[in-house]
């Protein structure tokens, strides 16, 4: 039988399986289907080795000292992190936006990849897409923590309730909420809907009946029929065409977190495509450190290749050059309004450059906080919304300083 | 005790797709209605080698991703100009441009439960027992065989020749599955 199988896999004989001629294979050493099987599901089947505890509870101590740190927070507030406005997210924000831009790497490999036909996507989705799971789940603590009365974040979600309040729908921070939930709920479902023929499989290979159950419980009774596989692969299909607009929506959502505010320098049009290219550059780094790992400790060289490597270097280097692009275009700016470079500018209609100097963190966050207060007086005292008064502001800035230091001391 | 096992239908075991694909035809070609291709992933082209029809999943979508919008825009406008009315900067109450980020996501959301929950449902899944589990040969499906089953509800289904009939089509191996 074995002889059999190995008869129709000789390179000779792969034009039964690939019609296009003469492309490299992606799986290497000819390897059956059974084989292919084998490798995969072995890092399942294996008994635990003893390291594998050892990194676990390195992993533990570290997510302890999580715990701990948030108790911390939740018990004293978000001055902890030096945060001492009610209207800046803080150090919560940087966590947030880096952990949802690794997440977007996932989502890329599954959904963008796979409506462009790249077939070596399907080595490295799975690491992928459990990547983006893990990253969204981290990336969601922080909108959460970062409200400091934790236990009204609920408040930020439209139900009606005995205060008869309902959430403000222009702030981008509801935006937000339902971007990173919704994501996060498309990714566990574009991730499950991937996995239920593996569970199959590992059901068909289970030897414990315990096991068998439980993966024929989560394989949903899959049979590998060709009428489910029609509706699976159009649900699959539709689900990375949603994924790909929504993963690009994220990030977009995520950088409007800034660009909505009026901060000199982040109130600009490039933030979306910047943030999203920044966010599928490092999540892709990430993706390769994991793979490297994984391929190397589950023995799948012969399944990841050096070739997928190469494929995911080059999606590294367009990324990158395009973040090149929009850190040249932030210098380019300056040069271009003969401003000196380390100054951060209003770039909006009607309005001058104004220099304001070198910003340190905190006067950076005192500055948003004027920002949002400047709006509203003008709003007070003209019909327009766009003139931002420099005198206005720094009297604002000086207020809101002195308030910092009384509500320091 | 036991009373004579009720079949369920006949299973063929085939090694390549490409017998597979053949056979399918073959099947389809002698009129059975009630039968199915089994396969570990999926195989390109068997839907007309077995003459289905396109799915109806992307009708689900469609209706379900435009039910989400179309409420994530209704509960914005509701909240925002009837519920809880806030002037934001002088912007008017339906100011539908801040809105249209909440009502893509929302379209998404029920568009991606749409997609799953339409699959499942027309696939009649999750359902724990198939009585093609029955056979120990079937737990190959999953890994590096291909299989076509024909069930006895199907009006031409005759055990004896049904089984003769899927040996001809060069199966490896033919069974009887019981109930």
């Amino acid at each position: 039988m074995a002889t059999a199988e190995l008869e129709i896999f000789k390179p000779e004989n792969t034009d039964v399986y690939d019609p296009v001629d003469g492309r490299h294979p992606l799986v290497l050493e000819h390897k059956t289907f059974h084989s292919i099987t084998e490798t995969v599901a072995r890092p399942v089947e294996w008994v635990t080795p003893k390291a594998w505890w050892a990194y676990f509870l390195v992993s533990l101590s570290l997510l302890g000292v999580l715990g701990v740190s948030v108790i911390y927070l939740f018990w004293e507030g978000t001055g902890i992190w030096g945060l001492n406005n009610p209207v800046g997210w803080g150090w919560a924000i940087v966590n947030f936006v880096f952990w949802v831009g690794i997440g977007h790497a996932g989502t890329l490999i599954s959904a963008i990849l796979f409506l462009f036909r790249q077939k070596w996507r399907t080595s490295i989705n799975r690491f992928a897409e459990a990547m983006t799971i893990f990253a969204v789940m981290c990336a969601l603590i922080f909108p959460g923590i970062h409200v400091g009365r934790v236990w009204v974040a609920y408040w930020l979600l439209p139900f009606p309730n005995q205060m008869g309040t309902w959430p403000n729908f222009r702030s981008p921070l509801l935006w937000d909420v339902f971007a990173v939930s919704i994501y996060g709920t498309v990714s566990v479902l574009f991730w499950y809907v991937g996995l239920i023929p593996d569970l199959a499989t590992l059901r068909d290979r289970a030897k414990k009946r315990i096991a068998r159950l439980l993966y024929g419980v989560f394989s949903l009774g899959w049979r590998g029929s060709a009428r489910h596989w029609l509706n699976y692969e159009k649900a699959y299909l539709i689900l990375a065409g949603l994924a790909t607009p929504l993963v690009l929506s994220v990030h977009t959502i995520v950088s409007f977190d800034f660009a909505v505010s009026q901060l000199p320098g982040w109130h600009t049009t490039i933030f979306p495509p910047y943030f999203v290219a920044g966010a599928i550059f490092s999540g892709f780094a990430m993706v390769i450190t994991l793979t490297s790992i994984a391929r190397w400790v589950f023995k799948l060289e012969n399944l990841v290749t050096i070739r997928h490597f190469e494929n995911m270097a080059k999606i590294i280097l367009v990324t990158g050059s395009i973040v090149g692009y929009a850190y040249a275009m932030e210098f380019f700016y300056r040069l271009v309004l003969r401003q000196p470079l380390r100054t951060v500018h209003v770039h909006q209609p009607r309005v001058r450059p104004v220099r304001l100097g070198l910003l340190d963190h905190g006067e950076l966050q005192r500055h948003l906080a004027a920002d949002f207060l400047v709006q509203k007086s003008a709003d007070e005292h003209s019909d327009s919304v766009r003139g931002v008064d420099f005198r206005k502001y720094r009297h604002v800035v000086r207020a809101l300083r002195h308030y910092g230091d009384v509500a320091a001391s | 005790m036991a009373a004579p096992a009720k079949i369920f239908g006949a299973l063929a075991e085939f090694r390549t797709t490409k017998e597979l694909f053949h056979a399918c035809e073959k099947v389809r070609d002698a009129g059975y209605k009630t039968w199915d291709a089994h396969s570990p992933f999926p195989v390109h082209g068997l839907e007309k080698a077995m003459g289905l029809s396109p799915s109806r999943v992307p009708w689900i979508v469609l209706v379900a991703g435009l039910t989400g919008a179309s409420g994530g825009m209704l509960l914005q406008w509701w909240v925002s100009t009837t519920a809880y009315p806030l002037v934001i900067s002088g912007k008017p109450l339906f100011s539908w441009q801040a809105f249209v980020p909440i009502t893509f996501e929302l379209g998404v959301l029920f568009g991606a439960l749409g997609a799953v929950l339409g699959m499942l449902h027309l696939n009649k899944l999750p359902r724990y027992y198939n009585a093609l589990f029955r056979s120990r040969r079937f737990d190959r499906v999953t890994d590096n065989r291909f299989f076509i089953s024909i069930e006895s509800r199907d009006p031409k289904f005759d055990a004896a020749q049904t089984m003769k009939f899927l040996e001809s089509l060069g199966a490896m191996h033919v069974e009887l599955v019981e109930d």
